[in-house]
C-alpha cells in the first residue's frame, strides 16, 4: 500500500503494509532511530511522536493512518546546528539521564508548548503523563520545561520589540 | 574549577536529538534476530523436546544446551546456573532453546513450533515455605546465611525498660528500566563482539570466556551502546542475555540481535528480593537503644545469582545508623523455584532500612516520644561503631541530615498541626521521616580484590582521553569523570572526554555498582590526572633545564617561575608527538590499616558511609483510600557533590522508585508465575504521581574520596519508603509494616 | 517486539464508503479510528479481525454541532483531546468534559476517540492478557475459550465495562445515532449496552456509531470522579458520572451512573428516583449515595481489590454530589 505523508517537513511516499506500524516505519525504513520503543502499548511514550502537531504514541498507529499527515519526530525538531532552547533546557536543568524517555518526552513537551507557552507545573506534569521516566523522579523534566517555556517567550517577545529590519 | 559546577552534560546533546545509539538502533549486515524459548513451569524435568515436522527448520538456527561449546554455567559467584537448562528446569521462563531467523517474526514462529514435553516436580514458590519445602539447593535451601554479631545481646535485652518486637516485609520489585535489555552478538574468527545495553562489560567477558571455550580475554569484546537505565537490572543478567546471543552468532556465523520485550523482561529478568524481617528491639525508658535482634529472610529464587552479596549489604546495613552496643543480625538467602532475584540499586539495604525505620517508629510510639527524637538521640557520630565494629573516624552526617531535613520541611509544625487534624477530615495529611545511610564501594576488601584500574590518554590533538570501564548508565559517569580530571589537571573540561566502554580498550575498572564509581574509580582518574600532571612538568622541566619545582599549572598554562610557557594542549600535543608523557594510568590500592573479617563480619565493611534523612508528606483520602505523595525532602551526604545537578537527580529518581516501592509497586508472583508482567499492571510512578521534591546536598567531606566525594547511587532508594509508610501512618493512625502500602491495604486497616 | 497479525486495510473516505464496506464484509470487519483499544488488542490476539475500515477520514463523523433547541451533536470520530479541550462542552457537559480528560495519557486521547472510547472492549484478568497466557489458562469464554474464570458455573462473561466517556454521555441523558448501509437509527446511549462481557454492545452487524447527541443543557450541573490507582494511564477502578437538574438548590431530576463496576455502565436509578424533589443537603446527599451504592456490585476481575472497590462506591458518589452542590 502506497502512504503518501510529510516526515519532519520532507514529502513521502512509502510502499508499505498497511499494518506496519509507525514506530517500524520510522526507525527501519526511515532510519530515524531517535524514536524508542519501551513497551509497545501506549503505555511508556518513549515512542512519542507528533502527527499533525499533537503527541501520538508511534507504537499504536500503524502505516495507514498517516496517509496525508504530518509526522515529525525527535530528528524534526532538531535544527541543523546545535539544539533549540527546549533540549537546551534538558541538558542544563538535568532533564535527563538515562536518555531513553528523552526525546519522547521533548516531543510531548514540544506539543505541549505549542499551544501553551505559559504551562504551570501541573499543567506540565499532565501533558506529559503518558511519559514514563524512571531515572529522573520528573521533579527536573518539569523544571526543564518551565524555563524553556520562559525562554520561548522571552525570544518571541524580543521578536515582537526587535525593528523591522531585523 | 570544574568541580561543583554544573557542566554541561557529556552526553546531553546527542540524547536530547535523538542521535545517542542504543542497541536497538543499531545493525549489522546479514543480521539475525534472535529470541528464547522458555520454561512453563517453576520445576520439572524436560522429557523431551518435539519439533514440528511441518515447519522447514532449515530456514532458521536452533541453539540448546548442546551446542555450547564451553561450559554452561553462568559466571558469577556460584556456579549453579546454566546459560540453558538441560534437563532441569528450576524456573518459570527459564531458557531452554534459542532460536535465530531473518526476522524475530519468523523466528517467533519457529517458536511455537517446539513443544517441550516435561515432568513436573513438586516446588516451591513461597519464601516462608523455603525451608521446610523440597530440597533445592545444597542441603538446607540456603544460598547463604550471614551472622553478625556486636556485644552481649542477651545483657542487652536485660538492661532493657522496653521490648518491642515486630515483622515486616518488602514485595517483589522491578527495575523498569524504560530501555528493555537488549545485545548484538557479532561473531569472528575466534572470537565474538558483544554490543550490549548493560552495566558491567567485564563480567560479560568472564561469563562468555568459559561459555565459548576461548583462552583470552580479548576474544571476547564487549562494548557498552548508550544504556537506557539500568538500575542494578543490567549488572549480572547481561551475561545471561550476551551468552544466547553469542551461542546463537558462533552457530549462525551471523550478527544476532537479541532485544527483549517488556513482557519478557519483566517475565525473565531479576528483580529486588522480596523479604521478611524480624526485629526484637530492647531500649530503655531514655530512648536509648540497648539490644538490636534482627532476623532477615530473602527469597533468592531459583539460582544464586548475587543473592549473597545482596544478602550481605542488606545485613550490613540492617541496624542502620544507630548506636547501640549490642546487635544480633542473621540474614538469610533462600533458593525457592521463583525466578532468579538480583541486583537492584540498593542491593538488600532497601528492604533492611525499610525494617529498621519502621521499628524505630514503633520504638518512638512505645515511649510516647517523637520518632524524630529517638532518631535524635541515637544516630551515629564519630567515634560510634557499626554493628560490624567498624569505628567511624569521619564524615559523618547523621544530624546536620537529620536537622537540615527537618528544618527544610518544616517537620516539628507538620507534625503536630496534621496530628490535630479534625477527626472529621476526610483527607488526612501525614508526615514521616527515616534516617539512614549507604556504604560506598564494595564490602570490606572487596576492592582489593577487583583492584580496579583505570587510565588516560593523550590524543594527538591535545585531548585528554579517560580510560575506564565504568559505565554511565544515565547517572552521570562521562560527566564527573571529565571534570575531575579537568579539576586536577586545571584545564577545561571540554578538553577532557571519554574513551568510550571497549573491553578490548579500556581496563577494568571494575563494575558500575556499589555506589563506588564516583568514589572508588573517580578516585583512580583524579590521580591518574595527578601522575599525568606531573609527569608532564618533569618532562617540561627537562625540555626547558629547570627544576621541576619551577613549573607550575595553572589555569591550563604551564608556568615556568610565573612565566607562562605552554598551553596545556599545546605541550600534551607535544608529548603526544615527541615520546613525552601521553598516557598515565592506576590501579586501586587498599587503604592502610583496613580490616575486615569476611567469616565473622567484623571490621572495615566500607570505607565510609553516605548518610541521609527523608521527610515525605502524604495525604490519604479516608473514603476512596487514594495515597498521594504530596511533598519529600530529602537531605543527603555525598561528601562533595561533583556535579550538584546531577546528584539532585540521583537523589529525587532514587527517591521516586523508593515511593513507588512503598505505595504502588509491585511484582505479583503465584505458583512461580509472575502475574502483572506488563507496564499497564505492573505499574511506576507517572509524572503526576511524584511529589515535589525539595533536595539538600549535604557535604561532609571523605578524605579517601576524589575532592571529598562519597557515593550518591543507591543512598536515594533507601529511606524513600519507610519514610512514606511513617507518613501513611500518621494520617490514617494505622500501622503499614508491609510494602507497598496499597489503598487496598489502608481500606482493610481502616475498616477490620 | 509486539507486532500485529495480518489484516486487510481500508482507509474510508465517506460514511458511505464505510458502511457499505463494513456491511459486506461481515464479522470479519471491524471499524478503527484511533485505534488505541482495538490494536493492543489485536497484537494480544484478542480480536483478529480481517479487514479494518479507517474511520478518520470519513467527514460525517468529525462533526460537532449544535442542533435545534440547543442540543449538541458530536461526531464518532472527534478525538478524546478534542472534546476534552471544547470550552462550550467544559461549561454545559462538564461530566463529559472531565470524563474525556480522564482516559489514558494526552497522547493516547490524541489518537482515542469519542465513538471509540464509547466502544471501548470490556476488560477483565482473564482477557486482557497476552496470547501465551491466555493459552496456558485455556481461555475464557470472551475469546477463544468456553469458561468464565471469574465465575466457572456462570453461562454469561463478566468482563468489565471501564470506559469513562459512557458513563458521563449517558448521566448527561445522550442519544446515540446509529448508522448502518441500510439506515440510521437513535437510541438512548444507556440502550447501547447491554448486560453481557461479550456481546457488550447492542450495534446490529455492519452498524456502527455515528455520533451521539447531548440534549439542552439548561438547568443541568453535572461532574465526573474516577478512581485510579495512578494520577493517569490507568482504566477506572470505579468512576461516577452524576447530573442533576437543579432549581434553587431543589434537585428536579437527578441521574447518576458507575463505570467500571459491571459489563456495561450501571445507572443508580433508586438514588435518582429518591433525589427528585430533593434539596440538595448533605443529608439527601448521603441517602442518595447510599441508594447509589447498591447498583455498584464489582466482581473481583479488574484492577483493584474487590473489597476497596465495593466500599469506594459510596464515598464517591458522595463526593460527585457535594461537588456539584458546591458549584
Amino acid at each position: 500500500m502506497k502512504i503518501d505523508c510529510t516526515i519532519n517537513g520532507s514529502p513521502t511516499v512509502l510502499d508499505v503494509s498497511p499494518m506496519r506500524r509507525l514506530i517500524d516505519l520510522l526507525r527501519e525504513e526511515m532510519k530515524l532511530t531517535g524514536t524508542k520503543e519501551g513497551c509497545g502499548e501506549g503505555e511508556c511514550g518513549a515512542c512519542t511522536v507528533l502527527i499533525d502537531g499533537e503527541a501520538v504514541n508511534s507504537c499504536l498507529v500503524i502505516a495507514s493512518q498517516i496517509q496525508g499527515r504530518q509526522v515529525v519526530t525527535i530528528e524534526g525538531l532538531t535544527p541543523r546546528s546545535g539544539l533549540t532552547p527546549l533540549q537546551e533546557s534538558f541538558v542544563r536543568k538535568g532533564g535527563l539521564q538515562c536518555g531513553i524517555c528523552t526525546p519522547g518526552m521533548i516531543v510531548a513537551a514540544r506539543a505541549l508548548l505549542d499551544k501553551n507557552l505559559e504551562p504551570d507545573a501541573l499543567e506540565i506534569r499532565t501533558a506529559i503523563a503518558g511519559n514514563l521516566c524512571r531515572c529522573t523522579g520528573y521533579h527536573r523534566i518539569v523544571d526543564s520545561i518551565l524555563e524553556a517555556a520562559e525562554l520561548e517567550r522571552s525570544r518571541l517577545s524580543l521578536v515582537d520589540t526587535a525593528p523591522p529590519d531585523l | 574549577m570544574s568541580i561543583g559546577v554544573n557542566v554541561p552534560r557529556k552526553d546531553g546533546q546527542s540524547k536530547v536529538n535523538g542521535q545517542a545509539a542504543y542497541v536497538d538502533d543499531l545493525s549489522f549486515d546479514g543480521m539475525l534476530y534472535g529470541v528464547t524459548l522458555r520454561s512453563q513451569i517453576p520445576h520439572g524435568k524436560i522429557r523431551a523436546i518435539q519439533f514440528d515436522p511441518k515447519f522447514d527448520w532449515s530456514s532458521v538456527v536452533v541453539v540448546d544446551h548442546s551446542d555450547i561449546p564451553g561450559q554452561n554455567i553462568v559466571t558469577l559467584i556460584q556456579r549453579d546456573q546454566p546459560f540453558l537448562a538441560a534437563q532441569l528446569i528450576r524456573h518459570v521462563n527459564e531458557p531452554i532453546l534459542l532460536i535465530a531467523a531473518t526476522s524475530r517474526k519468523k523466528a517467533m514462529e519457529a517458536r511455537t513450533r517446539i513443544e517441550i514435553i516435561v515432568d513436573e516436580l513438586p516446588s516451591v514458590t513461597n519464601l516462608e515455605k523455603a525451608a521446610t519445602g523440597v530440597r533445592l539447593y545444597g542441603e538446607d535451601n540456603l544460598f547463604k546465611e550471614i551472622h553478625i554479631e556486636k556485644g552481649d545481646l542477651p545483657r542487652g535485652f536485660a538492661e532493657a525498660d522496653y521490648i518491642v518486637e515486630r515483622t515486616y516485609k518488602t514485595g517483589l520489585q522491578e527495575q523498569m528500566y524504560i530501555e528493555p535489555q537488549g545485545v548484538i552478538a557479532v561473531p569472528g574468527k575466534d572470537r565474538i563482539s558483544i554490543y550490549g545495553s548493560l552495566q558491567c562489560p567485564h563480567y560479560v567477558v568472564k561469563a562468555l570466556l568459559p561459555l565459548l571455550s576461548f583462552s583470552h580475554p580479548d576474544q571476547v569484546q564487549v562494548i557498552q551502546m548508550v544504556t537506557g537505565g539500568g538500575f542494578g537490572g543490567k549488572e549480572e543478567y547481561p551475561n545471561l542475555l550476551a551468552g544466547h546471543a553469542a551461542l546463537l552468532a558462533m552457530k549462525s556465523e551471523c550478527p544476532v540481535k537479541m532485544v527483549y520485550d517488556r513482557a519478557e523482561d519483566i517475565l525473565a529478568t531479576t528483580k529486588r528480593h522480596p523479604s521478611i524481617i524480624r526485629h526484637k528491639t530492647g531500649l530503655k525508658s531514655d530512648g536509648t537503644l540497648t539490644a538490636l535482634a534482627i532476623e532477615i529472610d530473602f527469597d533468592g529464587g531459583a539460582y544464586a545469582t548475587l543473592s549473597e552479596v545482596v544478602l550481605s549489604r542488606g545485613c550490613i546495613h540492617a541496624a542502620g545508623p544507630y548506636r547501640c552496643e549490642n546487635i544480633d543480625i542473621v540474614g538469610r538467602a533462600w533458593a525457592t523455584n521463583n525466578p532468579p532475584n538480583g541486583a537492584f540499586r540498593g542491593f538488600g539495604a532497601p528492604q533492611t532500612c525499610f525494617a529498621l525505620e519502621r521499628q524505630i517508629d514503633l520504638v518512638a510510639k512505645t515511649l510516647g516520644i517523637d520518632p524524630l527524637e529517638v532518631r535524635r538521640r541515637n544516630a551515629m557520630e564519630p567515634g560510634d561503631s557499626t554493628a560490624t565494629g567498624q569505628v567511624l573516624t569521619e564524615s559523618v552526617a547523621t544530624h546536620k541530615c537529620l536537622e537540615q531535613a527537618v528544618k527544610a520541611s518544616d517537620y516539628i509544625r507538620k507534625r503536630s498541626e496534621y496530628s490535630k487534624l479534625l477527626p472529621k477530615a476526610r483527607i488526612r495529611r501525614g508526615i514521616g521521616l527515616s534516617l539512614f545511610f549507604h556504604g560506598s564501594g564494595f564490602t570490606g576488601d572487596g576492592e582489593n580484590r577487583i583492584r580496579g584500574r583505570a587510565g588516560l590518554q593523550v590524543t594527538p590533538d591535545g585531548f585528554i582521553e579517560i580510560l575506564t570501564s565504568s559505565t554511565d548508565i544515565g547517572q552521570g559517569t562521562e560527566t564527573i569523570f571529565a571534570q575531575m580530571v579537568a579539576e586536577e589537571l586545571g584545564i577545561p573540561v571540554d578538553l577532557c572526554r571519554n574513551a568510550g566502554v571497549d573491553t578490548n580498550r579500556v581496563p577494568d575498572s571494575g563494575p558500575t555498582v556499589a555506589s563506588r564509581t564516583c568514589m572508588i574509580v573517580g578516585d583512580l582518574v583524579r590521580s591518574a590526572a595527578a601522575q599525568l600532571r606531573e609527569d608532564l612538568i618533569k618532562w617540561l622541566a627537562e625540555l626547558e633545564n629547570c627544576n621541576a619545582e619551577q613549573i607550575t599549572l595553572v589555569g591550563g598554562c604551564f608556568l615556568l617561575s610565573g612565566q607562562r610557557v605552554a598551553s596545556f594542549q599545546d605541550l600534551a600535543k607535544r608529548a603526544c608527538s615527541e615520546g613525552g608523557p601521553a598516557s598515565a594510568s592506576k590501579t586501586y590500592v587498599q587503604p592502610e590499616g583496613l580490616e575486615w573479617d569476611e567469616k565473622t563480619y567484623q571490621g572495615q565493611a566500607y570505607p565510609v558511609f553516605s548518610w541521609g534523612c527523608d521527610v515525605a508528606e502524604v495525604e490519604i483520602d479516608l473514603d476512596t483510600y487514594e495515597i498521594s505523595v504530596t511533598r519529600f525532602t530529602a537531605a543527603q551526604d555525598v561528601g562533595k557533590a561533583i556535579h550538584p545537578v546531577m546528584v539532585m537527580g540521583q537523589i529525587e529518581g532514587g527517591s521516586l522508585q523508593a515511593i513507588g516501592y512503598a505505595t504502588m509497586e509491585e511484582v505479583l508472583q503465584k505458583n512461580g508465575w509472575i502475574e502483572n508482567h506488563r507496564m499497564t499492571n505492573c505499574l511506576i510512578p507517572t509524572a503526576l504521581d511524584a511529589p515535589a521534591f525539595e533536595t539538600h546536598i549535604i557535604e561532609e567531606p571523605f578524605s579517601g574520596g576524589p575532592f571529598g566525594a562519597k557515593g550518591v547511587g543507591e543512598l536515594p532508594t533507601d529511606g524513600g519508603a519507610p519514610a512514606v509508610a511513617a507518613a501513611i501512618d500518621h494520617a490514617t493512625g494505622q500501622r503499614f509494616d508491609e510494602i507497598p502500602v496499597t489503598p487496598e491495604k489502608i481500606e482493610l486497616a481502616l475498616n477490620p | 517486539m509486539m507486532r500485529l497479525p495480518k489484516f486487510r486495510y481500508l482507509g474510508a473516505k465517506s460514511l458511505k464508503e464505510a458502511l457499505q464496506a463494513l456491511g459486506s464484509v461481515g464479522p470479519e470487519g471491524r471499524a478503527v479510528a484511533g485505534g488505541t483499544d482495538l490494536l493492543p488488542n489485536m497484537k494480544r490476539r484478542q480480536q483478529q479481525p480481517k479487514l479494518l475500515v479507517g474511520l478518520r477520514q470519513v467527514p460525517e463523523l468529525q462533526s460537532l454541532s449544535g442542533e435545534s433547541g440547543g442540543s449538541l451533536g458530536l461526531g464518532a470520530c472527534l478525538t478524546l483531546s478534542e472534546i476534552a479541550g471544547n470550552a462550550a462542552l467544559q461549561d454545559d457537559y462538564a461530566a463529559l468534559s472531565l470524563a474525556a480528560r480522564a482516559v489514558a495519557t494526552p497522547a493516547l486521547r490524541n489518537m482515542g476517540t469519542l465513538g471509540g472510547n464509547l466502544c471501548l472492549d470490556t476488560r477483565c484478568n482473564y482477557y486482557c492478557q497476552d496470547q501465551e497466557w491466555r493459552e496456558a489458562l485455556g481461555y475464557c469464554m470472551k475469546k477463544d475459550g468456553s469458561i468464565c474464570w471469574v465465575a466457572p458455573s456462570s453461562p454469561r462473561c463478566w468482563a468489565v465495562s471501564s470506559c469513562d466517556t459512557a458513563p458521563a454521555a449517558i448521566a448527561l441523558g445522550a442519544r446515540v445515532r446509529l448508522a448502518s448501509a441500510s439506515g440510521r437509527r437513535e437510541i438512548d446511549l444507556s440502550d447501547l449496552y447491554l448486560d453481557d462481557g461479550i456481546r457488550y454492545l447492542s450495534l446490529e452487524p455492519g452498524e456502527l456509531v455515528e455520533g451521539i447527541l447531548l440534549p439542552p443543557a439548561q438547568g443541568w450541573v453535572s461532574t465526573y470522579r474516577k478512581i485510579r490507582r495512578r494520577g493517569s494511564i490507568d482504566f477506572p477502578i470505579l468512576s461516577v458520572a452524576a447530573a442533576l437538574k437543579l432549581d434553587g438548590g431543589v434537585v428536579e431530576k437527578a441521574r447518576i451512573v458507575f463505570g467500571a463496576v459491571g459489563s456495561r455502565p450501571k445507572q443508580a436509578k433508586e438514588a435518582a428516583a429518591f433525589l427528585g424533589g430533593e434539596r440538595l443537603t448533605a443529608e439527601s446527599i448521603e441517602e442518595a449515595a447510599r441508594l447509589a451504592a447498591k447498583a455498584a456490585r464489582p466482581l473481583d476481575n479488574t484492577d483493584g481489590g474487590l473489597s476497596w472497590r465495593k466500599r469506594i462506591a459510596q464515598a464517591t458518589v458522595v463526593r460527585a454530589l457535594e461537588e456539584i452542590l458546591r458549584g
